[in-house]
């Protein structure tokens, strides 16, 4: 019995601790350990000190949805990062001005925007928060999944978040979207996943769908969407009322509509290789005719309509981790040009 | 107190070490996972956000990463065992693989491309596969045997406990210093640097075990797989009964399509049965140490089987829970069992190699059941892929038992 005792001590009491020889090792030991703690504490403190200053935000003015504005997400480095801004598009480069809310995503149309932002808790991660005229916050709804795209329809009856959602755990699911259609409110409508699929007027059965990057026409009944299906993506029309989405044509994302709705601006894949993978293009939806950009670079956004002959979009400055800056390019295929540095998320407002 | 046990041959003793606690090297393992899990998982909360909003990246992109994460592991799994008993240095192996793991973080700094993101997280995971099997063997090693199902379990709760706690400080980090995600990685590498500090100044490998035994060849691999019945018999039965577990993100997703949980609801689940797995793995351990481990393990399956009837019919949050609560037990009895059975039955210069062979087995069997349920769930639905993987884990466990089971003695 004291045989087995003490085997059994020796097994549970592998040698531990520093013995004498090893003084100096633990105290070289003890330095590191403080050392890596004053490194984390000392880039958290840097982290927030260089966020601290007088914020130049306050509440919207009036004119804000009255006349023509540019509302997007500033990225000017400071206490204002992030914060929804707004221009006016004739002197997009003048001061900008600034609203309370920060925001990873947002989008404004008939005198409401909305923002979608991290949430309070760890357990409400994401959120969307519906903004009034003056961009102050009216309620909010938690997000399942990382903020990707959003929209508001034209008419200020219905919004739109995609949000991407990704498995946790030993082997998660890879890539899924949720897009979402609420109506201003708060009330879901709509999950477009469950929406009934049409290709060449036949059902698409498959269960793998993603679908992501609403855009709505002025009835805010129609929109169009991104679908995933089978490794294709498609360029959708769905209605709200008969819960269909009908494809128009493959390979187009993120379709945005013209205010007059006659035409439509997508990504379209043009090389397989990740690093130049999209170009965007116009498609004429009466005619069926489609027209490359003459933005060469490999945007991933969903545009916005700057004027009838122009869109705009963020494209990220390379080599610095999330910053970007907004420019527009002609649809008739001329130069892009940088139309707000530093910023993102645009929509215009103001236009009717 | 003294707490009665039963020893390999079944007859009661009574240890001092048992008596006295789980040995500090466990403890000391434990923490060193605590604080490496936190740092990897406040990373992987984060790395979605820091694709779409820091990079700019489709979302899209994410998918790619994501199989990156899994190829990783399972070469370098057996690699980091058998490289671990053929030095004989369990602790320098686990070191590299937990150093790899500050310097994936150290890699994330300057990535500002998808090339760039998928090495990081390819270091990462090959870190994770390295260190994980001559770890084990550590734990196995400064364990009296009739406690490795407590070691381990004591083991498995820390380590969980860290992966809870990743995303928590990731949230609050991302709170006060938005989108800083540069802050977030050096928190991260200084927190797992912590852990292979940790690691090196307090763990001292237990040499005796091993010592005399001729040094290890792939010969003799070979020769241990084919003349080791039981080990044989248990690295297929791991293999067979993880290629019918339901990944747990496919099965909250069968709880989501049944409507039976809102998807506001969706990151409650993991949580809920992290903390079941957290709270059962030490009561857990002990059981398996006191009534057999393979019957554990078994047991662990069987309550498998239990979640997926459960969540064949859930309708509501009761029975989610319920569902929740089988699958967090069946981690319990299971992920830190089978180890603790395997160090019984494996000759101590092979402990690195069996171990993490058999994780291997695991970690195959499960990205083999994720696809075959991925492809059911398009095919057929997701309630019927549910039923088959049922029906098959009940066969697979029937065809298995015996098996394992056959000789009386504790394996």
């Amino acid at each position: 019995m004291p045989n087995i005792a003490s085997r059994a001590r020796r097994a549970a009491e592998p040698t531990l601790g520093p013995t004498p020889p090893h003084r100096s090792r633990s105290r070289a030991t003890m330095a590191v350990a403080v050392l890596l703690v004053g490194v984390a504490v000392g880039a958290v403190a840097v982290s927030i000190l260089d966020r601290r200053g007088e914020s130049g935000a306050g509440a919207a003015t009036a004119d804000l949805f009255a006349t023509e504005h540019i509302v997007f997400r500033s990225l000017q480095s400071g206490p204002d990062h992030g914060r929804i801004a707004y221009v006016e598009p004739h002197d997009p480069t003048s001061t900008r001005r600034l609203a309370d809310p920060r925001c990873i995503r947002v989008a404004a149309a008939a005198h409401r925007a909305v923002c979608l932002r991290p949430g309070a808790t760890p357990l409400q991660p994401y959120e969307v928060v519906e903004l009034d005229q003056k961009l102050n916050p009216t309620g909010d709804h938690a997000l399942n999944g990382v903020p990707s795209r959003a929209r508001v329809a034209p008419d200020g009856r219905h919004f739109a978040t995609t949000t991407f959602v990704s498995g946790h755990n030993y082997i998660s699911l890879g890539f899924s979207t949720e897009t979402l259609i609420y109506r201003v409110g708060g009330e879901v409508v709509a999950n477009l996943e469950k929406f009934s699929f049409l290709i060449n007027g036949e059902q698409d059965e498959s269960v793998d769908r993603n679908i992501w990057g609403v855009t709505f026409s002025a009835d805010s009944n129609t929109f169009f969407a991104t679908v995933a299906s089978r490794g294709r993506t498609y360029l959708t029309r769905g209605d709200l009322t008969k819960h269909t989405l009908t494809a128009l044509r493959d390979n187009a994302e993120c379709p945005s509509l013209s205010p007059d709705g006659r035409r439509i601006v997508y990504k379209k894949r043009v090389d397989p290789v990740a690093d130049r993978a999209w170009r965007f293009h116009s498609f004429d939806l009466a005619t069926g005719t489609e027209t490359p950009l003459g933005e060469t670079r490999s945007v991933d956004d969903q545009v916005a309509w700057l004027d009838s002959e122009h869109i705009m979009y963020a494209v990220p400055k390379a080599g610095e981790g999330g910053a970007a800056d907004i420019w527009s390019a002609p649809l008739d295929g001329g130069e892009p040009k940088l139309l707000i540095p530093d910023a993102d998320s645009p929509t215009l407002v103001g236009t009717t | 107190m003294y707490i009665s046990v039963r020893n390999p041959q079944g007859t009661p003793v009574t240890s001092r070490a048992v008596r006295r606690g789980i040995p500090q090297t466990v403890l000391v393992l434990g923490a060193v996972s605590l604080l490496t899990d936190i740092s990897t998982e406040m990373v992987t909360a984060a790395l979605p956000l820091f694709v779409t909003v820091g990079l700019g990246l489709s979302p899209l992109a994410f998918g790619v990463l994501d199989s990156v994460y899994q190829a990783g592991t399972a070469a370098a799994r057996i690699a980091g065992g058998f490289t671990a008993d053929r030095l004989r240095r369990p602790k320098a192996v686990a070191t590299v693989g937990y150093a790899l793991g500050v310097l994936a973080k150290l890699v994330l700094l300057p990535a500002a491309s998808l090339g760039a993101l998928s090495a990081a997280v390819g270091v990462d995971r090959i870190g994770k596969g390295l260190r994980t099997g001559p770890r084990d063997a550590l734990i196995a090693g400064c364990s009296a045997p009739e406690a490795l199902g407590r070691s381990f379990g004591m083991h498995r709760a820390l380590d969980t406990a860290g992966a809870l706690l990743g995303p928590v400080f990731a949230f609050y980090l991302l709170t006060a210093a938005p989108r800083d995600f540069d802050t977030l990685f050096v928190v991260s590498a200084c927190i797992a640097g912590l852990g292979v500090l940790l690691l090196v100044s307090k763990v001292r490998e237990e040499r005796s075990a091993a010592e005399g035994a001729p040094r290890i060849s792939l010969a003799g691999a070979a020769r241990l797989v084919a003349q080791g019945r039981k080990l044989r018999r248990m690295l297929l039965a791991a293999g067979l009964l993880s290629a019918m577990t339901i990944s747990d993100a496919f099965l909250y997703l069968t709880l989501l399509e049944r409507g039976a949980v809102s998807s506001r609801l969706f990151p409650l689940l993991f949580l809920a049965t992290s903390l079941v797995y957290l709270i059962g793995a030490i009561p857990l351990g002990r059981l398996a140490d006191r009534f057999g481990r393979i019957q554990m393990f078994l047991t662990g399956h069987l309550l498998i089987v239990g979640a997926y009837l459960v969540a064949a019919g859930s309708d509501g949050l009761p029975s989610v829970g319920l569902a929740l609560a089988l699958l967090g037990l069946y981690y319990a009895a299971t992920d830190g069992v089978l180890p603790a059975a395997a160090a019984t039955i494996v000759p101590p210069q092979w402990m690195s190699t069996a171990i993490s062979t058999l994780q291997t087995c695991v970690a195959l069997g499960r990205s083999l059941a994720a696809i075959i349920f991925g492809a059911l769930w398009a095919a057929i639905g997701p309630g019927t892929a549910l039923w088959l993987f049922t029906a098959g884990m009940a066969v697979v466990l029937a065809l298995t038992t015996p098996a394992l089971l056959r000789r009386p003695s504790e394996v």
